[in-house]
């Protein structure tokens, strides 16, 4: 049993206890009925009991719960497309909303997935587009817009 | 026969080329937002409810209705082709769905969804047409204590989804404890809240939705897209074959009938409709090993379900004037705007508007299933745009209906916080799907616990002291104690070691 | 009819006299904004708030009393405080305005940030609902004295259904209980509508409804109403045989409101000018249409007064919050 194939279980393990710590200061009954802390409590107590099945399991079978690493190649893919959408949250107060939307797309098939300008440009367009049309003017949601009006 | 007149007299108010327009304008629009992930068609409806004010109040609830219909056809689209599910009713169409898509039977899995959809929904408007009293009475003798039995056969449905029972488990557990932040529903005391304004009233749907499905989903695919070939789609595997579709008419019967009941009641809704009718058809199913792997009968089951709970929903909502979902609340509203009082006596005072209502939802469903069926080989030929110009415009979606679920900042924050969780899901093999089902059922089972405690004054005999919730509570029983059985009649063939439990 | 003329036209004059005593001091003081107007509402479409505004905001444009077009958002989440801290973000917004309702109160009393009215830029108070008491069809209780008379014999017995923990039926209930020293059991539903399936699903002795909700259920049959807690009777026909609370000598009087407010530091032409247009709206017959049909009262607060009557309303929330243990200290 490798330490990565128990990570779930890990997890489960100390997300359990850290909701037991966490509700400490709420009832666990209240006069007639469970109070605040009586699901968590049982949820935790559930949770540490599928987590020791879960290592349980892995410990009779190690082939049946193992996790196929990714490599370096596709971590830094992932890394980089939660920093572009990280990107467009920060920038968007800044550009709005769709501007920040456009520039994180073509940051994606430009940048990470390096793929030819035309074709790229052409899917933003007409994401950002569509975006504009369908969201902000047939919708009239208040998405956040470029603040320095034309 | 009374209702037939009235349903006569409603649909000639349906067929003047005016309303006739306004009701493909709904259908259509319902469509469109019922496809966005974060809009749905609550929200559609809430958007387009300004330009309603200046037509007629029958027109406009016709069209409104049209929305909240439409917005289950058009959810279908997301969960199958790119599984995202704009809302939790969704969930189950994609589980299935999304795998068909992926065989290059997208198409097909689409044209189920739009003839289940639309048997289903012709269903319930024939019973909102003709047993709305009858349904509205059974409807009020559905509470606290049957909606948490509810709720538990639904967690038991989720449960069920996944490579083995223990990881499922896990994610339902996760999805439980995501759904134990927040104002606890009882008492009001803030709970696992840490004092952050965004915690205080939960963490919904939408954004865990967005996150563990869209963007983990195209997240995990970005690893290596060289290697994600454009699912090849021929014309002729677009369609329906008569082997699928004798596959799934009775899990439309089934589903439709399920939908129609689970809907009607206040409590419950569409989400959890489609989960017991998938879960329903797995279990009585000939294959169950395929559920999950792109079975066209589960697909069938929970759209047929989760079509006919939304129609079923207008029934508390015409006769008791209590909405039995978020969208028929907003219909509800709209009827308040439009200087029309809801409630008991809405059906007798109100009735060419009611009846021109019914008779609408047939016609939106006709003009649903005609606009669908043509559609759906044309949309599952979406996925022939490669999958690297794809993924872009599903991730800004994905941010930008987060958004505008809440208009906040905060919700894009937690979808994109999800995606990564999403995806360290699929890297370990946790199941999706229970971790959001679970996730919708936490309050109905939680809150409808204390609450049964509270009518009770603490006794536990309120479970047994109703006739639905014995029902209900022999359903939970055999549900656990038929797997166990098969577990420990399993467990006496020597070959297993013990430890592996 | 020569008296009644004669009213009127005194009426008339009198009016006139008001306004010709207003315009000098109020044309000076006003400010009209330029652009599109937010009004920001913390409910989901389809509640009560949402309705309200959206219904206002309608009456507004179409009766040209205000020219910009007014957007109803519905920035949900977090008890309205999503909306309310939006709000409060953009100090001096002139394009912005917020709905209050009981959670913009409540919300910061039990999370124990700062209180919202005290920073934003009160404008006006123009709706509010009274509740009426229902008992189901079935129930052994005639009046008000029977209902406090068994929860006096039977402490905690007597049951009550209403929304969520913390709002409007939850404090009703416990200032119903502190005036009438009784002890009940409440419990709390995801929302209104859900209580109501609960209360007629016959499961509970008691529940609280808008007048207009109370009568829908009274007319059919499916329920009694015990008292109204208002200061006097409804005036139409089917309502006002509910006798209040005060009459049967249990002082109870709570009264949902909903109102609007600018962002702080709004320029106070600009509050005087919204003021005026809300005023204005709210003496429409549309808006008297509306508030008949909903059962609604439509006591007008404007600016200062307005300002007074929000606070004095979220003293009441204070005191109830930390009565049912929910304020934090």
């Amino acid at each position: 049993m490798r330490l990565i194939d128990a990570t779930p279980a890990l997890f489960m393990i100390a997300l359990s206890a850290a909701i037991v710590a966490g509700t400490g200061d709420l009832p666990y009954w209240a006069d007639i009925t469970p109070g605040a802390r009586f699901f968590p409590v049982w949820l935790a107590g559930t949770g540490i009991l599928l987590a020791l099945l879960l290592l349980a399991n892995l410990y009779s079978d190690p082939a049946g719960g193992r996790v196929e690493i990714p490599d370096a190649r596709a971590v830094v893919r992932v890394g980089l497309t939660t920093g572009g959408m990280i990107g467009f949250i920060v920038l968007t107060p800044f550009v709005g909303m769709v501007l920040a939307g456009a520039l994180f797309m073509a940051f994606l098939l430009l940048v990470v997935l390096r793929q030819p300008l035309m074709p790229s440009l052409l899917t933003v367009a007409i994401v950002a587009l569509g975006v504009e049309g369908i969201f902000v003017r047939w919708l009239g949601v208040a998405l956040p817009a470029f603040p320095f009006s034309i | 026969m009374d209702s037939l007149n009235l349903l006569l007299e409603g649909f000639a108010t349906c067929f003047t080329p005016g309303n006739l327009a306004f009701i493909l304008l709904g259908v259509l629009i319902g469509q469109i937002v019922g496809a966005l992930p974060g809009v749905g068609p609550a929200a559609g409806m809430a958007l387009l409810l300004p330009l309603t004010f200046g037509i007629e109040p029958v027109t406009a609830v016709m069209m409104l209705a049209g929305i909240m219909y439409g917005g289950q056809y058009g959810g279908t689209l997301t969960s199958v082709l790119i599984n995202v599910p704009g809302e939790a009713s969704g969930v189950m169409t994609a589980v299935d769905g999304h795998q068909m898509a992926r065989a290059g039977r997208g198409g097909a899995a689409l044209s189920i969804a739009a003839i289940g959809s639309f048997l289903a929904g012709i269903g319930a408007c024939l019973a909102v047409a003709f047993v709305t009293p009858l349904l509205s009475s059974f409807a009020l003798r559905f509470n606290a204590p049957e909606y948490f039995l509810l709720g538990v056969l639904g967690l038991i449905a989720a449960a069920s989804l996944g490579s083995s029972p223990v990881r499922a488990l896990i994610a339902a557990v996760l999805g439980l404890m995501i759904a134990l932040v927040g104002t606890d529903p009882v008492t009001g005391a803030p709970r696992l809240t840490f004092d952050q304004a965004a915690l205080f009233e939960g963490i919904d749907f939408i954004p865990v939705a967005i996150g563990v499905f869209g963007i983990a989903e195209v997240l995990s695919s970005l690893e290596r897209s060289e290697d994600v070939q454009p699912i090849r789609t021929r014309l002729r595997d677009m369609w329906l074959t008569a082997e699928e579709w004798s596959q799934s008419r009775f899990a439309i019967l089934r589903g439709g009938i399920i939908g129609l009941f689970v809907g009607l009641m206040p409590g419950a809704g569409a989400s959890v409709a489609s989960m017991l009718s998938y879960l329903n058809e797995r279990k009585f199913s000939r294959h169950p090993e395929r559920f999950g792997h792109g079975a066209i009968d589960g697909v069938a089951a929970a759209e047929a379900a989760n079509n006919s709970a939304s129609h079923g929903a207008i029934i508390p909502m015409l006769a008791l004037g209590i909405p039995g979902s978020a969208s028929t609340a907003v219909l509800l509203a709209a009827l308040i705007l439009h200087g029309i009082q809801p409630g008991p006596s809405l059906m007798t005072q109100e009735s060419a508007l009611v009846w021109g209502l019914i008779a609408s939802m047939f016609v939106g469903n006709i003009l649903l299933l005609v606009i669908n069926l043509p559609l759906a080989p044309m949309f599952a030929a979406l996925l022939r745009v490669p999958y690297v110009y794809l993924a872009p415009g599903i991730l800004a979606l994905s941010l930008v209906g987060a958004y505008s679920a809440t208009l906040d900042m905060g919700t894009v924050w937690k979808s994109l916080f999800f995606g990564v969780f999403g995806w360290l899901m699929i890297k370990f093999d946790i199941p999706r799907p229970p971790l959001v089902l679970a996730l919708v059922l936490a309050q109905l089972v939680e809150t409808s616990l204390r609450q049964s405690l509270l009518l009770s004054f603490g006794s536990l005999g309120i479970f047994i002291e109703r006739p639905i919730s014995i029902v209900l509570l022999i359903l939970v029983a055999t549900m656990i104690a038929l797997p166990v059985w098969n577990a420990i009649r399993s467990r006496r063939s020597p070959s297993r070691a013990p430890a592996a439990e | 009819m020569n008296i009644s003329v004669n009213r009127r036209s005194a009426l008339v004059a009198g009016g006139m006299l008001g306004i010709a005593l207003c315009l000098p001091a109020m044309a000076q003081d006003m400010k009209a904004p330029t652009g599109p107007v937010e009004i920001t509402v913390g409910s989901g479409a389809g509640g009560s708030p949402d309705v309200i505004m959206r219904t206002i905001a309608k009456i507004m444009n179409e009766e040209k009393i205000v020219e910009n077009p007014i957007v109803v958002q519905n920035r949900t989440g977090g008890g309205h405080s999503n909306a309310y801290n939006y709000v409060l973000g953009k100090p001096g917004d002139e394009n912005l305005l917020l709905t209050l309702a009981s959670p913009v109160f409540t919300t910061p009393i039990v999370q124990g940030t700062p209180s919202v009215i005290d920073q934003a830029t009160p404008i006006a108070g123009f709706v509010q609902s009274e509740l009426i008491l229902l008992t189901p069809k079935n129930s052994p209780y005639q009046t008000l004295a029977d209902f406090i008379k068994a929860a006096k014999e039977q402490p905690g017995r007597i049951r009550i259904a209403g929304g969520a923990s913390g709002g409007n039926d939850h404090l009703v209930t416990a200032l119903l209980e502190q005036k009438a020293g009784i002890k009940l059991t409440y419990i709390p539903h995801e929302s209104g509508g859900a209580a109501r399936a609960t209360f007629l699903g016959g499961n509970v002795e008691g529940h609280f409804g808008t007048v207009a909700e109370a009568m829908a259920v009274i007319e059919s049959g499916e329920a009694r109403g015990l008292a109204i807690l208002s200061e006097n009777r409804r005036a139409e026909d089917i309502a006002k045989d509910v006798p209040t609370a005060k009459e049967q000598g249990v002082d109870v009087v709570y009264t949902q409101f909903w109102g609007v407010a600018g962002p702080p530091k709004m320029d106070p032409a600009l509050a005087a000018w919204w003021a005026d247009k809300f005023k204005k709206a709210s003496e429409t017959a549309a808006w008297k249409d509306s508030l008949a049909k909903n059962m609604q009262l439509g006591n007008f607060y404007g600016l200062e007064e307005a300002g007074a009557y929000f606070k004095k309303e979220q003293d009441t929330f204070r005191e109830l919050l930390t009565t049912v243990g929910l304020a934090k200290k």
